[in-house]
């Protein structure tokens, strides 16, 4: 008698553990499924980020495209009554071009600074006077936009008011050298290497 | 106040040279465009925008290009040369085109004054 139960006993316990076994299996695919789509949800995410980077980025194009535009347009759309009154107020200082020419800007004092027999470069301004170290002490490291993480707030100018400076490459000998430039002109007035 | 005095100069010639597309396009194929703290020196010279600054200019279109060169797009499309071929053609024509305009609206101004004035 006790071993005929001890016999059932040992198979309902036999039962339980296969039953348990293949609960377990199940868990254990469930697992393995859910492990996938884990996976594929973090491939997703790096995809979304970088959708939205893109995004960004062109919105910020965008922005910088729409902020070009408008001051085109405002410049376009002046009032022909406030430009009577800038022109009566602003003459024209140089009629022959809207910049000033090679030949001005090595006549200036930052051309006269950079000396292009000792240090080979083409004697453009200021970027050659840097690249040849040749930096006025006025322009010397102490200013902010030298430091890499320059804050919003810079220093001001520390200008007198009293200057009465007159225009660079002012003088009367250009004047009749220049010709009137054409869209048709091919040359540079900067030279390149 | 020489050190200032000359700053100042410096910083108006330089300014001004920003108005010459060809200029730009040197700079951009020099690589200061990529520099930060060249960047952050055209920030700075944003101050010529004043009034009390801008005065002093002889080449007011710098400051046009000045607000151009605050944007990265901007100077990384200046290395193309054929780039600032355009915006000096474009440039010598707007300017072409208001000079003659300022002109003929000067000379109207003044014959309207001396009308006015010989009505007087």
């Amino acid at each position: 008698m006790i071993r005929f139960m001890l016999h059932r006993l040992f198979l309902q316990i036999l039962e339980l553990l296969i039953q348990r076994d293949g609960e377990f299996q199940e868990l254990m695919k469930l697992a393995v499924d859910q492990g996938k789509i884990h996976h594929e949800m973090q491939l997703l995410e790096k995809v979304v980020e970088k959708r939205d980077n893109d995004i960004q980025q062109l919105q910020k194009q965008l922005k910088e495209a729409e902020h070009i535009l408008v001051i085109a347009l405002y410049c376009r759309s002046s009032s022909k009554s406030t430009l009577c009154l800038f022109i009566l107020k602003h003459p024209l200082r140089d009629p022959r071009r809207p910049y000033p020419t090679d030949l001005e800007m090595r006549s200036g004092l930052l051309g006269q600074m950079n000396n292009p027999s000792t240090n080979g470069v083409n004697g453009h301004l200021p970027g050659d006077a840097l690249a040849a170290g040749r930096l006025p002490d006025v322009l010397a490291p102490q200013y902010p936009w030298q430091s890499s993480d320059m804050s919003m707030n810079m220093l001001p100018p520390n200008h007198s008011n009293d200057f009465m400076l007159e225009p660079p490459g002012h003088n009367k000998e250009n004047e009749d050298d220049v010709e009137v430039m054409s869209t048709d002109s091919s040359s540079s007035s900067s030279d390149s290497d | 106040d020489t050190g200032n005095r000359l700053r100042f100069q410096l910083e108006l010639e330089f300014v001004q040279c920003l108005a010459n597309p060809n200029y730009l396009n040197f700079l951009a194929q020099r690589g200061y465009f990529k520099d930060k703290a060249f960047v952050n020196y055209l920030k700075y010279l944003l101050y010529w925008k004043e009034p009390e600054y801008a005065k002093y200019l002889k080449y007011p279109q710098c400051l046009h290009m000045l607000e151009l060169l605050q944007y990265e797009h901007f100077r990384k499309e200046l290395v193309n040369a054929q780039c600032a071929k355009f915006i000096d053609e474009q440039q010598i024509l707007h300017w072409q085109h208001y000079s003659r305009k300022r002109m003929r609206l000067q000379q109207a101004l003044a014959e309207q004054q001396q009308q006015n004035t010989s009505v007087k």
